[in-house]
């Protein structure tokens, strides 16, 4: 492990709203996309509970495209309205700092100093009205 | 007449009623406009919107029907209310019903003629006769103890060692109480303690600290298991568990999986959090003068871990492994650095004694060891509104910058977004000065506030707090004048006539009480950790208790979190500790044995009969190899190492056996090993105890797989039979979750195996799914089966995972086997079944 070096990677930004968090999917780039699909029905089939008008998809990075591909299903074979826009999203890196006292070879990776580093990363936001 | 009995008006009103509900109203043909002219026998064309508004009226008049049905066949209230708010109590005490329905309730409770209470009845209500002289007698005395004991601690009087020592008759300790009492009024006694509520500081000074005097009612229940703070309230609504010492909670008495899996993990969708009592964990204060001797002595504890900078400079929270002198692992270890001259361990109870009467034991003017076990008390929390709850019941006594920053990420919902060091440490008031939790203002926080967070970590503040806590005479004086719960309510109503609304009493600086409190996260495990002193905790534990999607939880939980995080739980995931080894092969091997012989034959199975789990069965084991209810680690040590031997006396391909003979003896009547099957004849030699091991069968390897350097075992200087070697090696192993690349899921104690060098080609062609003909995974080929020496090592835990929607197991397998390069890839077999199942690994270094 050099100095400078990425340990690890935090993920966004996410406030406390009950309601944001019924309504809001966040896809990884992981997410199968039959089961993306299959929680946004979910989710707008219970959309009158929350009081909410649309759920909301989220993807940034590597699943930008998946989440684009949702919403033209969405758009396309249901027939729904969808509403696309872009946003930048901060994240923030934890990166490797070798400290005056030791040196980095014979230290494990989470015994390491680290400090934060901010990243912006693109994201789209995928908003689908039943 | 027939005998059907005729139903009366109401009854015939009700009927009619489902009737309607449940019926499905279709659009009549008729109905649609040109409809007539069209209809034929053999069906005719209709028009687009016709056909479309005609679909749409059925779906609606369906949904409706549905509905009312629904309304109609719930008849009380109380069967409208979720699952989590049902009460048995509440079909005649209408106090256990919401507020908004309990008029409804009321009426619903008179129509059908119920009797209507209005909670439990006082104890000096309850009936008085019926008892004989000597009866009465002894109830009288002991209502007249507990007066005396309350009148007493209303007086900020200690109670007197006869009066709480167990071998007393109750007469003596009345008497004690009587004198203690008298003395106090006569003036000759003054008042020890600094509150009404008999809070004191209850510190062991190099010697483990006494048990804490709690009400005097529940002494005796206390002899042998030692109650949480939150005892009462844990029991109300928890299975208990007795084990170490103490009386802890296992599970909610309701069934919590699922709740457990979308709350408690750090996923988006969680919107509630878990909390648990974890008062058990001993805290032990280690303060030396000599700051580079107290290095040492941490550096020895941990293997040279708990010292680094990291850790001893920069107050971030060390997790890892406690070592006992002869470098055996002893179990998990929580460390945080106060300063260079003081630390704070966070120890299991199964270890805390050991570790504690270690640190003692060198007696020496250098060390001071405060135990904290019964001064320092810890909640811990999890899930996304973990910290919005906390701030919903604590607040500042004064302006902090550390509290200003607990303000400022409360809405924040993942704890992996907060750096490594994220630690909140103030001086708080009394969370009962709050009449109910209330929320902060919401705070939008964005990753420059994060930024800040880490760059500026308020030290000076914090350490001020940290010391505060872990120093006893503070500790003691954060109780003067703990207020008692009627005293509050007096200042509450005193409160009511004044104009400014709120639903906080006002801190009044002179007075009133504050304690220290640090909110702190556990990077490696996932946790919030709130730790206070112990007569603090309750009225944090019950505010925090009232914030909406709260839940509480048990060790069943916690154990729970840490397998769906990956992570190693103690003691059931720790096989190389005494206390882990202890705990797999002997409690939960009796345990798992004693359910399975229960059982009658037929319906159990039968491990001695169980077909083509390997290539080739050991003479002994005809079916299942090793113990089938646990980990079998001594018969995988055994196996393991004697494979190494073989190999090194240049058996590069081992055998089985040798069909033309049997087993040999050396002319030291030892067994000569040559085949695998000598192996398990050894392994049974030390079942039969004919041959001692020594030692635990496991080691634990903490490096990563990448810097692993094994060490061969030195048979010639240690002048051991290499029979004794094989049996007395503990086996290095290093602990992997496996993920299931197919159907299936593992079960506790699944065995876990190499892939066969053959077999390679097939089980590539299992990983690799994308070539199916059908489009659907074929799960039914025939599997080509593993031999016994591949057999690497054992799942401690393992199970579907709800968060991946595949099995994963927690297990450990052979470090050397693991290091062969290019093998991601084990085999996972159930105890009892012979199918095997592909899996793939990752190391979870500890």
């Amino acid at each position: 492990m050099v100095d400078g070096a990425v340990v690890t990677k935090h993920p966004s930004v996410k406030l406390l709203s009950h309601k944001q968090i019924k309504t809001t999917i966040y896809v990884k780039s992981k997410t199968p996309y039959v089961s993306a699909l299959k929680r946004t029905n979910k989710f707008l089939r219970q959309l009158k509970r929350h009081g909410a008008e649309y759920v909301t998809i989220m993807g940034m990075g590597k699943a930008v495209e998946k989440t684009l591909a949702i919403g033209c299903h969405f758009q396309e074979e249901k027939g729904k309205k969808v509403i696309v826009s872009t946003q930048s999203v901060d994240v923030l890196d934890e990166i490797a700092q070798e400290s005056a006292y030791e040196s980095l070879e014979d230290v494990e990776e989470e015994d390491m100093e680290t400090t934060l580093r901010k990243r912006t990363t693109s994201g789209v936001i995928v908003r689908i009205y039943p | 007449m027939s005998g059907k009995k005729l139903k009366n008006k109401n009854q015939l009103f009700k009927r009619q009623k489902v009737i309607d509900a449940r019926t499905i109203r279709a659009e009549a043909l008729s109905s649609l406009p040109k409809a007539a002219n069209e209809l034929s026998e053999s069906g005719s064309m209709l028009k687009v919107s016709e056909f479309m508004a005609s679909r749409e009226f059925e779906v609606k008049q369906l949904q409706s029907a549905i509905l009312k049905s629904k309304s109609t066949s719930s008849t009380r209230v109380f069967q409208a209310l979720p699952r989590k708010l049902r009460r048995r109590t509440a079909s005649h005490n209408v106090k256990r019903i919401p507020k908004r329905l309990r008029n409804r309730a009321l009426r619903e409770m008179r129509k059908s003629e119920q009797t209507v209470t209005k909670g439990t009845q006082t104890l000096s209500k309850k009936r008085k006769y019926g008892l004989t002289a000597k009866q009465l007698y002894k109830a009288r005395m002991a209502v007249k103890l507990l007066r005396l004991a309350a009148k007493s601690k209303s007086m900020k009087l200690a109670l007197p060692a006869d009066a709480t020592a167990s071998h007393h008759k109750l007469r003596s300790r009345i008497k004690a109480l009587q004198k203690t009492i008298r003395e106090h009024a006569s003036g000759k006694l003054q008042s020890s303690r600094n509150n009404r509520l008999g809070s004191y500081d209850c510190t062991g000074f190099g010697v483990l600290a006494p048990k804490p005097i709690g009400r005097i009612k529940y002494l005796k229940r206390q002899n042998k298991f030692t109650w949480l703070p939150s005892h009462v309230w844990n029991a109300k609504r928890s299975h208990m568990l007795k084990r170490w010492g103490y009386q802890i909670p296992w599970s909610p008495t309701q069934k919590c999986f699922k709740l457990t899996h979308k709350l408690g993990n750090s996923v988006s969708t969680s919107d509630g959090a878990m909390c648990s009592d974890t008062s058990y964990m001993g805290t032990m204060i280690l303060a030396s003068d000599d700051a580079e001797y107290l290095k040492q002595l941490i550096s020895q504890l941990t293997k040279k871990r708990g010292s680094l900078t990291k850790y001893r400079a920069s107050h971030h929270w060390f997790e890892g492994v406690v070592f006992d002198d002869s470098k055996n692992a002893l179990g998990p270890i929580n460390l945080l650095w106060l300063s260079f001259n003081k630390c704070m361990l966070r120890l299991h109870p199964a270890i805390y004694p050991t570790v504690f009467e270690r640190l003692t034991a060198s007696d020496n003017k250098k060390l001071t060891v405060h135990d904290c076990r019964y001064s320092i008390a810890s909640i811990t929390l999890t899930g996304a509104k973990s910290l919005n709850a906390l701030s919903q019941v604590l607040r500042s006594t004064e302006l902090s910058q550390s509290y200003c920053q607990f303000k400022k990420v409360a809405y924040i919902t993942d704890i992996n977004l907060l750096p490594q060091r994220t630690m909140f440490a103030f001086n708080a008031m009394d969370p009962r000065h709050l009449s109910n939790p209330k929320k902060l203002a919401n705070s939008k926080p964005v990753a420059d506030d994060i930024l800040q967070l880490q760059d500026q970590f308020p030290q000076s503040e914090i350490v001020s707090v940290l010391e505060k806590l872990a120093d006893p005479i503070e500790r003691e004086k954060t109780y003067s004048n703990q207020l008692t719960l009627k005293e509050l309510a007096a200042r509450r109503r005193s409160l009511l006539g004044s104009t400014k609304n709120s639903n906080v009493i006002p801190f009044n600086a002179d007075g009133d009480p504050s304690f220290p409190i640090i909110i702190s996260k556990l990077p490696k495990q996932e946790l919030w950790v709130v730790i206070l002193p112990w007569f603090w905790h309750l009225p944090l534990w019950y505010q925090l208790n009232r914030v909406s999607r709260v839940h509480h939880m048990g060790l069943r939980q916690l154990q729970q979190l840490s397998y769906e995080r990956h992570r190693l739980y103690f003691p059931d995931d720790y096989p190389f500790t005494q206390v882990g080894n202890d705990e797999n092969s002997l409690y939960k091997k009796a345990a798992q044995k004693n359910f399975w012989s229960r059982k009658p034959v037929s319906k159990r199975v039968n491990y001695a009969k169980i077909p083509n789990i390997h290539s080739e069965a050991p003479a002994m084991f005809p079916g299942e190899v090793g113990d089938p209810f646990c980990c079998d680690w001594r018969f995988l040590q055994i196996l393991r190492n004697g494979l190494t031997y073989l190999k090194s006396q240049g058996n590069e391909c081992v055998k089985m056996f040798d069909a033309s003979r049997t087993s040999q003896f050396d002319e030291l009547n030892l067994r000569k090993l040559t085949y695998v099957n000598d192996l398990v004849e050894l392994y049974g030699d030390v079942c039969s105890k004919n041959l001692i091991a020594e030692g635990l069968p496991l080691q634990i390897v903490t490096q990563s797989a990448a810097k692993i350097q094994i060490e061969t075992p030195d048979t010639e200087s240690a002048k051991k039979t290499p029979q004794q070697t094989v049996v007395s090696t503990a086996l290095p192993v290093i602990a992997v979750s496996c993920e299931l690349l197919e159907r299936g899921h593992p079960k506790d104690t699944a065995r876990i195996y190499s892939i066969p060098q053959q077999d390679l080609h097939y089980w590539e062609s299992i990983v690799q799914v994308s070539s199916r003909p059908s489009g659907r995974r074929n799960h039914d080929t025939a599997q080509p089966i593993p031999s016994l020496h591949n057999l690497i090592g054992f799942a401690t835990s393992g199970t579907f995972h709800l968060g991946q929607g595949q099995g994963v197991c927690t297990g450990f397998i052979d470090s050397r086997e693991a290091i062969l390069p290019g093998n991601n890839y084990v085999l996972i077999r159930n105890v009892g079944t012979n199918v095997y199942r592909i899996a793939k690994w990752k190391q979870i270094v500890i």
